[in-house]
C-alpha cells in the first residue's frame, strides 16, 4: 500500500532550529522540502533569506575519517565474517561530542602516519632512480666528482651501441694523440666510456665527441666512487624501509580504535545530515519556516513533538496538481516487502497509482521457482536466506534481497519437486556410482518430467501468463471503476475479456459467436475518443490489431520453459561429467564446483527474466510509475546499529 | 552419413554459441576493464552484465545435449541414423546454431554500451539490464525451436 502523505508548514525560532531538527532526525518521519525556488521570488526574497548552517567542518572531517579507515583496513584488515551483525549503540552515544573530539586525534595521527609513509616512498623510488643510474658505472674506480686536473680534462659519458671504445679511438687518433678512451659498461641501449684528454686538444676532441653523439654525463654533487655511492644508497633504503615498517606498526597499533572511527564516522553523518537539511529551510533573523512531507500516520508523533516548542504549524493534504512531487513510501507486510527490490529496480508507483508489491508477489516467486527449478538449488537458496536474516539483521536492499531468497528457495523447491530435479539429476546417479542401482524417490513427487514432456511444460507456461495478463487487465479495471470511470473499465477490459473469452469457446466448441461479439464491441468502442464518425469507426478497427501484442506477450511467457530445459541439462551434464569419472570423491568435486557455477550463473538471468515478466507483460497494463522515493531526515548509519 | 550430419548439427549449435558468447562477454569485459580502472568498487555491476552474453553458450550446450541425447550417445548404444535422419538433426539445429550466435554478439553490444550507464548514472544500471534480456529473448526462441524440432527428429 502506498503510505499517505501530509505537507507540514512550520513556523519556529531560529534558536530551536538545531534541537527541532535533532528530534524530528529522531522521529524519522519527515522529508524537508527545498525552499530555494521560493527565493526567485522578489517580494519574499526581500525578507528571507537560506538559514545560516555553520558546517564546523563536518565533511572535511568525515571525508578524513573515511580515508583514515580505508588505511587502517589495508594495513590492518578487520577480521570479521560476513555473517556478523553491526555492532548496536545508543542514540547518546552516536551523537557524543566527547567521541568525534577524541578520535578525530586518531584520525589525524593515521593521516600524519600515512603522509609520512608517502614521503619516505617518493623518497625511496628516487633513490632507487638514482642507484640504477649509477650501477653502469661501478667498475669505474675514479670518483665521480673527479673531472680532471691542471692540464687534463676527464669526461664521463654514453654512445649509441655501435659506437663502441674501439670506433672512438679510432676516430679520436685521426684529430689528436693525447687522449685515452676507457670502456667501462655496455648494455643493449649504450656503451659507457670515460674520456681523458689534453687541454691543448679539447676542441678537436670535443668536435670528434660532438660528431659521434658522445652525451656527457654529470654526477652533479656526488661524491667518492660509483660503488661507494651505490653502497651508501643502499643504507639509506635499508633505512626507509625500517622506517616505513615502523610506521605501517604504528598504524597498526591504532587498529585498536577501528571501532570508535566506524562510530564517528556514522556520527559524523548524520550531522551532515542534519546540515543539509537545515540549508533547505528559509528563515528572517529570528524564524525559519520548515515545509516538509510527513507520513499520515506518524502525524500524531510530530504534533506531539512539535507542541514543546514555540511554533506554528499546520497538517494539509496533498493536493491533485502535487501529487507528481509527493514522495513515495510502500508499507508491506513481510511477504510482499522483499519485492520492493523488485519495483525499484523499474520505478516506484506514482502517488495517485497503485502499490505493485502484494501483485507482483505471488508471479514473481513462482516464475523464479519454475525457472530456477531445482530442489536442491532451492534449499541452498533457504538455508542462504535464512542464515543472512537471523545472522546479519541486514536493512535496505540486503533487507529485501535475503527476504528473496527466502521467498524464491521456497517455490523453488517446490517447483524442483514438481520437476523431480535434485541437483538435476543427481541422485540416481549417486545411487548407480554406489552400486545400489538407479533409484529416485523423488519420482513419486515428479508431476511432469521436462527432458520428455517438453510440450506439456509449454502449454502450462502460457497458461500462467495468460492468468498474468488477466489479472494485470483486471486491476487496470479496478482502478478505472476506483477513478469513477467504470464505462472505461467496461469498455477497455471488458471488450477484450469477451473476445478472449469467445477465442477459448470457438477454439473448444467450434462456436464462434461470442468472439465475433468481442470484435464487434472492440470495433464499436475502441475509437470513442475520437471526435469525428469516421474517426471513431478507424480507431475501432485500429484497436483490433492489439491482438498481436497480445499475443506476443503469451508467448514471451514460452521463456519459463526453456530456462527449466536450460536449467536442468545443465545440470545433467555436470552429473554426467563427474560420474564419467567413476570416483566418488573426484564426483563430489565437479559436482560441487559445477553446480555452484550453474547456480551463479542461473540465479542472475533468472532474477531478470521474472522481473522482466512483471515490468514488460504485467506492468504494461496497469501501472502508473514516476514516483520518487521517501527520504525522511532520519538517523542512517554504516556501521552501527542504534538501539 | 546421417551420424555425422547430426553431429555436425550438434556441434555447431555448440560452437558457435560458444564463440560468439565468448565475443559477447569479451567485448562487455573490454569496456569494464575502462571503467574499472576509474571506479573500481563497481565491479559487482559490471560483472552482471558481462556474464548476460554468456547464456547463449549454454543455450548451445543445451541444445547439443539433447541432440546427442537423441542419438543415443549418452545411453552407449548410438542409433545407426539414415541420411534423412541425420539431416533433419542437423536442421533441427540451425536455429540454435544461427540465434544462438547472432544474438549473443548484439547483446554483447547491447552489455558493453550499458557499461557506460554504470559510469555515468550508477542507480539506473539496471535498466541496461533490461536492455541485454530484450534480445537475449530471440536466443531463447531459437533454443525453443530447435529443442521442440529435436524431440520427434530421429522417429
Amino acid at each position: 500500500m502506498i503510505v499517505k502523505m501530509k505537507k507540514l508548514s512550520l513556523f519556529a525560532m531560529l534558536s530551536d532550529r538545531e534541537a527541532l531538527l535533532h528530534e524530528l532526525m529522531l522521529l524519522g518521519c519527515v522529508e524537508v522540502i527545498p525552499q530555494s525556488e521560493k527565493l526567485l521570488d522578489p517580494s519574499l526574497s526581500e525578507s528571507l533569506s537560506r538559514v545560516n548552517a555553520p558546517e564546523q567542518d563536518y565533511r572535511n572531517l568525515h571525508s578524513k575519517a573515511t580515508a583514515a579507515l580505508g588505511i587502517l583496513n589495508r594495513y590492518a584488515p578487520a577480521k570479521s565474517s560476513i555473517f556478523a551483525p553491526r555492532r548496536e549503540v545508543g542514540a547518546e552515544e552516536l551523537f557524543s561530542d566527547e567521541l568525534v573530539c577524541r578520535t578525530k586525534k586518531v584520525i589525524l595521527r593515521i593521516e600524519e602516519h600515512q603522509n609520512r609513509i608517502a614521503t619516505l616512498q617518493a623518497e625511496a623510488s628516487r633513490l632507487e632512480a638514482l642507484k640504477l643510474s649509477l650501477e653502469p658505472w661501478k667498475s669505474n674506480k675514479m670518483t665521480l666528482n673527479f673531472l680532471g686536473t691542471e692540464n687534463v680534462r676527464v669526461m664521463a659519458g654514453t654512445t649509441l651501441p655501435s659506437v663502441t671504445a674501439e670506433v672512438l679511438r679510432e676516430e679520436l687518433a685521426k684529430v689528436a694523440e693525447e687522449f685515452e678512451v676507457f670502456p667501462i659498461n655496455s648494455d643493449r641501449e649504450q656503451n659507457y666510456i670515460i674520456v681523458i684528454f689534453h687541454k691543448a686538444v679539447e676542441s678537436e676532441v670535443m668536435s670528434v665527441l660532438r660528431n659521434l653523439s658522445f652525451s656527457r654525463v654529470v654526477f652533479g654533487s656526488l661524491k667518492g666512487t660509483a660503488e661507494e655511492n651505490i653502497e651508501e644508497i643502499e643504507a639509506q633504503l635499508a633505512s626507509i624501509k625500517r622506517e616505513i615498517s615502523e610506521e605501517t606498526e604504528k598504524i597498526k597499533e591504532l587498529s585498536s580504535h577501528r571501532a570508535d572511527i566506524e562510530l564517528c564516522i556514522d556520527s559524523l553523518a548524520q550531522e551532515i545530515s542534519k546540515i543539509d537539511a537545515a540549508q533547505k529551510l528559509l528563515g528572517t533573523e529570528s524564524v525559519f519556516y520548515l515545509e516538509g512531507w510527513v507520513t499520515a500516520p506518524d502525524e500524531k508523533r510530530v504534533t506531539d513533538l512539535l507542541l514543546k516548542y514555540t511554533c506554528a504549524f499546520e497538517f494539509a493534504d496533498p493536493a491533485p496538481e502535487e501529487y507528481p512531487d509527493v514522495p513515495i513510501k510502500l508499507k508491506n507486510n513481510r511477504l510482499t516487502e522483499p519485492l520492493t527490490m523488485v519495483t525499484e529496480m523499474y520505478s516506484l508507483p506514482a502517488y495517485e497509482g497503485i502499490d505493485p508489491n502484494p501483485l507482483i508477489m505471488p508471479f514473481f516467486s513462482v516464475f523464479f521457482g519454475i525457472m530456477y527449478g531445482d530442489m536442491g538449488y532451492g534449499i541452498v537458496l533457504l538455508i542462504l536466506g535464512i542464515l543472512a536474516k537471523t545472522k546479519l539483521k541486514p536493512r535496505g536492499v540486503l533487507n529485501y534481497m535475503t527476504g528473496l531468497l527466502i521467498i524464491c528457495g521456497v517455490t523453488t523447491i517446490l517447483a524442483g519437486a514438481a520437476f523431480g530435479s535434485f541437483f538435476g539429476n543427481a541422485i540416481p546417479i549417486v545411487t548407480e556410482m554406489l552400486g545400489l542401482g538407479e533409484k529416485d524417490p523423488l519420482l513419486a513427487l515428479r508431476l511432469i518430467d521436462p527432458m520428455t514432456d517438453p510440450l506439456k511444460l509449454l502449454v502450462g507456461s502460457l497458461i500462467i501468463g495468460a492468468i498474468q495478463i488477466i489479472v494485470g487487465m483486471a486491476i487496470k479495471a479496478y482502478m478505472l471503476i476506483r477513478d469513477g470511470k467504470p464505462l472505461d473499465a467496461l469498455f477497455d477490459v471488458g471488450s477484450w475479456w469477451l473476445l478472449f473469452a469467445g477465442i477459448a469457446v470457438g477454439a473448444l466448441k467450434g462456436v464462434w459467436w461470442v468472439a465475433i461479439a468481442g470484435v464487434a464491441a472492440l470495433v464499436l468502442t475502441q475509437g470513442r475518443n475520437k471526435p469525428t464518425i469516421p474517426g471513431k469507426i478507424i480507431g475501432g478497427i485500429a484497436s483490433l490489431y492489439d491482438i498481436t501484442g497480445y499475443f506476443g506477450d503469451i508467448l514471451s511467457y514460452a521463456r519459463l520453459m526453456a530456462l527449466v530445459l536450460a536449467t536442468s541439462v545443465i545440470g545433467s551434464v555436470i552429473n554426467l561429467l563427474g560420474s564419467l569419472t567413476g570416483n566418488i570423491i573426484l564426483f563430489a568435486v565437479i559436482f560441487i564446483a559445477g553446480h555452484g557455477f550453474s547456480m551463479a550463473i542461473n540465479i542472475i538471468g533468472t532474477y531478470v527474466h521474472s522481473a522482466r515478466l512483471q515490468y514488460l507483460e504485467y506492468f504494461g497494463k496497469f501501472y502508473i510509475d514516476g514516483g520518487k522515493a521517501f527520504r525522511p531526515l532520519k538517523v542512517d548509519t554504516k556501521y552501527v546499529e542504534v538501539k | 552419413m546421417g551420424l555425422v550430419l547430426a553431429f555436425l548439427g550438434a556441434s555447431l549449435a555448440a560452437a558457435l554459441c560458444c564463440v560468439a558468447s565468448a565475443k559477447g562477454t569479451g567485448m562487455t569485459g573490454e569496456a569494464a576493464t575502462g571503467l574499472l580502472r576509474e571506479d573500481p568498487s563497481q565491479f559487482s555491476k559490471t560483472l552482471i552484465l558481462q556474464v548476460l552474453p554468456g547464456t547463449q553458450g549454454l543455450y548451445g550446450l543445451v541444445i547439443w545435449f539433447f541432440a546427442l541425447l537423441q542419438i543415443g550417445v549418452f545411453a552407449g548404444n548410438i542409433i545407426p541414423l539414415t541420411l534423412v535422419q541425420g539431416l533433419r538433426v542437423f536442421v533441427a539445429c540451425i536455429p540454435m546454431m544461427l540465434g544462438g550466435w547472432l544474438s549473443a554478439i548484439y547483446q554483447g553490444r547491447v552489455a558493453a554500451a550499458s557499461i557506460s550507464i554504470i559510469a555515468k548514472k550508477p542507480a539506473d544500471w539496471s535498466k541496461g539490464i533490461i536492455l541485454c534480456i530484450t534480445v537475449e529473448f530471440y536466443a531463447i526462441l531459437s533454443l525453443l525451436a530447435s529443442f521442440i524440432m529435436l524431440l520427434n527428429a530421429i522417429d
